[in-house]
Protein backbone atom coordinates (compact mmCIF):
# COMPACT_ATOMS: atom_id res chain seq x y z
CA UNK A 1 0.00 0.00 0.00
CA UNK A 2 2.48 2.39 0.88
CA UNK A 3 4.34 1.58 -2.72
CA UNK A 4 1.35 2.44 -4.54
CA UNK A 5 1.24 5.71 -2.54
CA UNK A 6 4.44 6.46 -3.74
CA UNK A 7 3.70 5.52 -7.10
CA UNK A 8 0.16 7.79 -6.97
CA UNK A 9 2.24 10.89 -5.58
CA UNK A 10 4.73 10.76 -7.88
CA UNK A 11 1.80 12.42 -10.85
CA UNK A 12 1.45 15.06 -8.29
CA UNK A 13 -0.16 16.06 -4.74
CA UNK A 14 -1.52 18.95 -3.17
CA UNK A 15 2.15 18.82 -1.14
CA UNK A 16 3.47 19.88 -4.60
CA UNK A 17 2.15 23.15 -4.31
CA UNK A 18 0.59 22.48 -7.55
CA UNK A 19 -2.91 23.89 -6.58
CA UNK A 20 -5.36 25.12 -9.89
CA UNK A 21 -6.03 28.83 -9.85
CA UNK A 22 -8.87 30.18 -7.86
CA UNK A 23 -10.57 30.84 -11.12
CA UNK A 24 -10.69 27.46 -12.27
CA UNK A 25 -13.41 26.92 -9.39
CA UNK A 26 -16.11 29.25 -11.54
CA UNK A 27 -14.95 28.11 -15.41
CA UNK A 28 -16.51 25.84 -17.17
CA UNK A 29 -19.61 25.75 -15.14
CA UNK A 30 -21.65 27.81 -17.65
CA UNK A 31 -20.90 28.59 -21.28
CA UNK A 32 -20.35 32.07 -20.18
CA UNK A 33 -19.95 33.18 -16.76
CA UNK A 34 -22.74 34.73 -15.00
CA UNK A 35 -22.51 37.85 -13.45
CA UNK A 36 -23.51 36.29 -10.18
CA UNK A 37 -20.24 33.97 -10.43
CA UNK A 38 -18.18 36.51 -11.54
CA UNK A 39 -19.09 38.65 -8.53
CA UNK A 40 -18.42 35.60 -5.95
CA UNK A 41 -14.92 35.03 -8.03
CA UNK A 42 -14.30 38.34 -7.18
CA UNK A 43 -15.51 37.75 -3.64
CA UNK A 44 -12.99 34.55 -3.00
CA UNK A 45 -10.23 37.01 -4.75
CA UNK A 46 -10.49 39.35 -2.16
CA UNK A 47 -10.69 36.99 0.92
CA UNK A 48 -6.97 35.14 -0.44
CA UNK A 49 -5.44 38.24 -0.87
CA UNK A 50 -6.26 38.89 2.77
CA UNK B 1 -47.36 38.01 -36.62
CA UNK B 2 -50.01 35.85 -35.34
CA UNK B 3 -52.63 35.34 -32.52
CA UNK B 4 -51.29 32.26 -30.36
CA UNK B 5 -51.86 30.41 -26.90
CA UNK B 6 -49.03 29.74 -25.21
CA UNK B 7 -49.19 26.03 -26.17
CA UNK B 8 -49.44 27.43 -29.50
CA UNK B 9 -46.31 29.60 -29.36
CA UNK B 10 -44.30 26.91 -27.89
CA UNK B 11 -45.43 24.27 -30.25
CA UNK B 12 -44.29 26.93 -32.86
CA UNK B 13 -40.98 27.31 -31.28
CA UNK B 14 -40.48 23.33 -31.46
CA UNK B 15 -41.57 23.64 -35.36
CA UNK B 16 -39.18 26.19 -35.92
CA UNK B 17 -36.02 24.84 -34.39
CA UNK B 18 -36.84 21.42 -35.54
CA UNK B 19 -37.16 22.82 -39.24
CA UNK B 20 -33.70 24.95 -39.01
CA UNK B 21 -31.63 22.58 -36.71
CA UNK B 22 -31.49 18.67 -38.00
CA UNK B 23 -29.72 17.77 -34.76
CA UNK B 24 -33.45 18.91 -32.57
CA UNK B 25 -34.70 15.92 -31.29
CA UNK B 26 -38.22 16.28 -29.25
CA UNK B 27 -39.39 13.08 -26.81
CA UNK B 28 -40.85 12.30 -23.79
CA UNK B 29 -44.31 10.71 -22.30
CA UNK B 30 -46.67 10.56 -24.92
CA UNK B 31 -45.31 14.17 -26.90
CA UNK B 32 -45.50 12.01 -30.16
CA UNK B 33 -48.14 10.07 -31.86
CA UNK B 34 -50.52 11.44 -28.93
CA UNK B 35 -48.96 15.08 -29.04
CA UNK B 36 -48.36 15.64 -25.24
CA UNK B 37 -51.03 16.00 -22.75
CA UNK B 38 -51.32 19.75 -23.21
CA UNK B 39 -51.04 19.52 -27.38
CA UNK B 40 -47.84 20.98 -27.14
CA UNK B 41 -46.47 19.05 -29.33
CA UNK B 42 -49.65 17.94 -31.28
CA UNK B 43 -48.57 17.47 -35.12
CA UNK B 44 -44.66 17.43 -35.10
CA UNK B 45 -44.28 13.90 -34.96
CA UNK B 46 -46.78 13.39 -38.45
CA UNK B 47 -44.52 16.26 -39.71
CA UNK B 48 -40.70 15.41 -38.76
CA UNK B 49 -41.23 11.82 -38.58
CA UNK B 50 -40.64 9.33 -35.46
CA UNK B 51 -37.01 9.53 -35.16
CA UNK B 52 -37.21 13.31 -34.45
CA UNK B 53 -40.75 13.45 -32.34
CA UNK B 54 -40.83 10.25 -30.31
CA UNK B 55 -42.42 8.63 -27.30
CA UNK B 56 -40.45 7.73 -24.29
CA UNK B 57 -41.51 5.36 -21.92
CA UNK B 58 -42.53 6.59 -18.29
CA UNK B 59 -39.17 6.64 -16.62
CA UNK B 60 -38.30 10.16 -16.25
CA UNK B 61 -34.41 8.94 -14.99
CA UNK B 62 -34.41 7.25 -18.85
CA UNK B 63 -35.90 10.40 -20.53
CA UNK B 64 -33.18 12.48 -19.26
CA UNK B 65 -30.30 10.48 -18.90
CA UNK B 66 -30.75 9.71 -22.56
CA UNK B 67 -31.07 13.61 -23.50
CA UNK B 68 -28.35 14.18 -21.80
CA UNK B 69 -26.01 11.24 -23.44
CA UNK B 70 -28.13 12.50 -26.67
CA UNK B 71 -26.72 16.24 -25.89
CA UNK B 72 -23.05 15.46 -25.06
CA UNK B 73 -22.79 13.33 -28.35
CA UNK B 74 -24.08 16.75 -30.13
CA UNK B 75 -27.74 16.90 -30.48
CA UNK B 76 -29.86 19.36 -29.12
CA UNK B 77 -32.64 17.12 -27.15
CA UNK B 78 -35.58 18.63 -26.10
CA UNK B 79 -37.63 16.24 -23.40
CA UNK B 80 -41.13 17.16 -21.56
CA UNK B 81 -41.38 15.95 -18.29
CA UNK B 82 -45.25 15.36 -18.52
CA UNK B 83 -45.66 17.08 -15.38
CA UNK B 84 -43.22 19.32 -13.69
CA UNK B 85 -43.96 16.88 -10.53
CA UNK B 86 -42.59 14.14 -12.01
CA UNK B 87 -39.00 15.18 -11.95
CA UNK B 88 -38.06 13.95 -9.14
CA UNK B 89 -36.79 10.28 -10.44
CA UNK B 90 -34.74 12.54 -13.25
CA UNK B 91 -33.06 14.64 -10.17
CA UNK B 92 -29.75 12.84 -10.31
CA UNK B 93 -29.74 13.16 -13.87
CA UNK B 94 -30.32 16.91 -14.19
CA UNK B 95 -28.12 17.53 -10.94
CA UNK B 96 -25.53 14.90 -11.17
CA UNK B 97 -24.87 14.85 -15.13
CA UNK B 98 -26.63 17.81 -17.03
CA UNK B 99 -25.91 20.36 -14.41
CA UNK B 100 -21.88 19.01 -13.98
CA UNK B 101 -20.76 18.38 -17.71
CA UNK B 102 -19.15 20.60 -18.56
CA UNK B 103 -17.21 21.47 -14.97
CA UNK B 104 -16.41 18.26 -14.58
CA UNK B 105 -14.86 17.91 -17.91
CA UNK B 106 -13.12 21.08 -17.72
CA UNK B 107 -15.35 22.04 -20.76
CA UNK B 108 -14.42 18.78 -23.11
CA UNK B 109 -18.35 17.72 -22.82
CA UNK B 110 -21.04 19.53 -22.13
CA UNK B 111 -25.09 18.80 -21.93
CA UNK B 112 -27.18 21.25 -23.67
CA UNK B 113 -30.46 19.83 -22.76
CA UNK B 114 -33.66 21.46 -22.44
CA UNK B 115 -36.31 19.89 -19.90
CA UNK B 116 -40.03 21.33 -20.00
CA UNK B 117 -42.25 21.05 -17.25
CA UNK B 118 -45.57 21.49 -17.17
CA UNK B 119 -45.58 23.59 -13.52
CA UNK B 120 -47.81 24.97 -11.01
CA UNK B 121 -51.50 24.82 -9.20
CA UNK B 122 -54.85 26.05 -10.54
CA UNK B 123 -55.96 23.52 -12.68
CA UNK B 124 -57.50 21.34 -10.09
CA UNK B 125 -54.57 19.05 -10.45
CA UNK B 126 -53.95 18.02 -7.12
CA UNK B 127 -50.74 17.11 -5.48
CA UNK B 128 -49.05 15.36 -8.21
CA UNK B 129 -50.39 17.53 -10.87
CA UNK B 130 -49.70 21.31 -9.11
CA UNK B 131 -46.16 21.72 -7.96
CA UNK B 132 -44.25 24.61 -8.15
CA UNK B 133 -40.26 23.29 -8.04
CA UNK B 134 -38.21 26.06 -9.68
CA UNK B 135 -36.88 27.29 -6.66
CA UNK B 136 -34.61 23.70 -6.40
CA UNK B 137 -33.25 24.31 -10.07
CA UNK B 138 -32.55 27.81 -9.36
CA UNK B 139 -30.02 26.44 -6.52
CA UNK B 140 -28.15 24.62 -8.51
CA UNK B 141 -24.93 25.95 -10.38
CA UNK B 142 -25.21 24.80 -13.90
CA UNK B 143 -28.64 24.68 -14.66
CA UNK B 144 -30.49 27.86 -15.99
CA UNK B 145 -33.96 28.13 -14.97
CA UNK B 146 -36.64 29.67 -16.71
CA UNK B 147 -40.10 30.21 -16.45
CA UNK B 148 -42.05 33.07 -19.59
CA UNK B 149 -45.90 34.20 -18.49
CA UNK B 150 -47.25 35.24 -22.13
CA UNK B 151 -47.19 33.51 -25.46
CA UNK B 152 -44.76 36.00 -26.90
CA UNK B 153 -42.22 35.52 -24.55
CA UNK B 154 -42.61 31.75 -24.22
CA UNK B 155 -41.88 30.67 -28.02
CA UNK B 156 -38.84 33.11 -28.05
CA UNK B 157 -37.37 31.94 -24.21
CA UNK B 158 -38.02 27.98 -26.17
CA UNK B 159 -35.94 29.04 -28.74
CA UNK B 160 -33.16 30.85 -26.98
CA UNK B 161 -32.89 27.73 -24.81
CA UNK B 162 -33.01 25.51 -27.58
CA UNK B 163 -29.80 27.25 -28.58
CA UNK B 164 -28.21 28.04 -25.42
CA UNK B 165 -25.18 26.06 -24.24
CA UNK B 166 -26.05 24.95 -21.29
CA UNK B 167 -29.10 22.63 -19.55
CA UNK B 168 -31.89 24.75 -19.50
CA UNK B 169 -35.44 23.91 -17.25
CA UNK B 170 -38.05 25.23 -18.89
CA UNK B 171 -41.00 25.43 -16.72
CA UNK B 172 -44.56 26.58 -18.37
CA UNK B 173 -47.13 27.34 -15.74
CA UNK B 174 -50.16 25.29 -17.15
CA UNK B 175 -52.98 27.89 -15.73
CA UNK B 176 -51.71 30.58 -17.91
CA UNK B 177 -51.21 27.99 -20.82
CA UNK B 178 -54.79 29.34 -22.62
CA UNK B 179 -55.25 32.44 -20.76
CA UNK B 180 -53.95 35.72 -18.48
CA UNK B 181 -55.37 34.37 -15.20
CA UNK B 182 -55.79 37.20 -11.99
CA UNK B 183 -56.53 34.76 -9.39
CA UNK B 184 -59.85 34.82 -9.54
CA UNK B 185 -60.99 31.07 -10.18
CA UNK B 186 -64.73 32.41 -10.22
CA UNK B 187 -64.44 34.28 -13.26
CA UNK B 188 -64.52 33.62 -16.93
CA UNK B 189 -61.56 32.45 -18.34
CA UNK B 190 -59.79 35.04 -20.46
CA UNK B 191 -58.50 34.23 -23.47
CA UNK B 192 -55.16 34.93 -25.18
CA UNK B 193 -56.55 36.09 -27.84
CA UNK B 194 -57.67 39.34 -25.64
CA UNK B 195 -54.09 39.98 -24.68
CA UNK B 196 -51.33 41.84 -26.56
CA UNK B 197 -48.41 39.69 -25.69
CA UNK B 198 -50.73 36.96 -27.47
CA UNK B 199 -49.34 38.42 -30.97
CA UNK B 200 -46.06 35.76 -31.68
CA UNK B 201 -43.92 35.96 -34.91
CA UNK B 202 -44.52 32.87 -37.29
CA UNK B 203 -40.96 32.61 -37.61
CA UNK B 204 -37.66 32.86 -35.65
CA UNK B 205 -37.39 34.94 -32.48
CA UNK B 206 -35.54 34.85 -29.28
CA UNK B 207 -35.93 36.32 -26.17
CA UNK B 208 -32.96 36.85 -23.96
CA UNK B 209 -32.88 34.22 -21.19
CA UNK B 210 -31.19 36.53 -18.49
CA UNK B 211 -34.11 39.63 -19.25
CA UNK B 212 -37.10 40.59 -16.95
CA UNK B 213 -39.45 43.59 -17.63
CA UNK B 214 -40.75 46.01 -16.29
CA UNK B 215 -45.01 46.24 -16.51
CA UNK B 216 -45.43 48.81 -14.82
CA UNK B 217 -42.92 51.39 -13.17
CA UNK B 218 -43.21 53.37 -10.20
CA UNK B 219 -41.20 54.52 -7.18
CA UNK B 220 -42.00 53.34 -3.58
CA UNK B 221 -41.97 49.20 -4.13
CA UNK B 222 -41.05 46.39 -6.41
CA UNK B 223 -43.22 43.65 -7.09
CA UNK B 224 -41.14 40.66 -8.48
CA UNK B 225 -42.53 37.90 -9.66
CA UNK B 226 -42.88 35.41 -12.46
CA UNK B 227 -45.32 32.88 -14.35
CA UNK B 228 -48.90 33.23 -13.39
CA UNK B 229 -48.22 35.43 -10.81
CA UNK B 230 -47.45 38.02 -13.06
CA UNK B 231 -51.35 38.45 -13.48
CA UNK B 232 -52.53 37.42 -9.87
CA UNK B 233 -50.13 40.65 -8.74
CA UNK B 234 -50.95 43.04 -11.62
CA UNK B 235 -54.76 41.88 -10.50
CA UNK B 236 -54.32 42.56 -6.79
CA UNK B 237 -52.22 46.36 -7.46
CA UNK B 238 -55.69 47.14 -9.57
CA UNK B 239 -56.98 46.65 -6.13
CA UNK B 240 -55.14 48.10 -4.15
CA UNK B 241 -54.17 50.86 -6.87
CA UNK B 242 -57.00 53.43 -4.44
CA UNK B 243 -54.96 52.61 -0.82
CA UNK B 244 -51.32 52.57 -2.44
CA UNK B 245 -49.98 54.61 -5.17
CA UNK B 246 -46.80 53.66 -7.42
CA UNK B 247 -46.78 49.32 -7.05
CA UNK B 248 -44.02 48.40 -9.49
CA UNK B 249 -44.65 45.17 -10.34
CA UNK B 250 -42.22 43.77 -12.97
CA UNK B 251 -42.26 40.92 -15.07
CA UNK B 252 -38.83 38.72 -14.91
CA UNK B 253 -39.79 36.12 -17.85
CA UNK B 254 -36.37 33.79 -16.19
CA UNK B 255 -36.37 32.89 -12.82
CA UNK B 256 -32.87 32.41 -11.25
CA UNK B 257 -30.40 33.64 -8.88
CA UNK B 258 -32.01 36.91 -8.36
CA UNK B 259 -28.67 38.82 -8.56
CA UNK B 260 -27.43 37.55 -11.45
CA UNK B 261 -30.90 36.64 -13.85
CA UNK B 262 -33.06 39.40 -12.70
CA UNK B 263 -31.11 42.44 -13.74
CA UNK B 264 -33.20 45.26 -13.15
Amino acid sequence: MAAALKEASKHGSLQDGLIPPLATMFEDVYEHMPPHLHEQMRQAGEQKAG
Amino acid sequence: MTTMTMIQALRSAMDVMLERDPNVVVFGEDVGYFGGVFRCTEGLQAKYGKHRVFDAPIAEGGIVGTAVGMAAYGLKPVVEIQFADYFYPASDQIVSEAARMRYRSAGDFTAPVVIRMPCGGGIYGGQTHSQSPEALFTHVCGLRTVMPSNPHDAKGLLIAAMECGDPVIFLEPKRIYNGPFDGHHDRPVVPWSAHPKSEVPEGHYTVPLESAAVVRPGDDLTVLTYGTMVYVARGRRARDRHRRRDHRPALPVAAGPADAWWPR
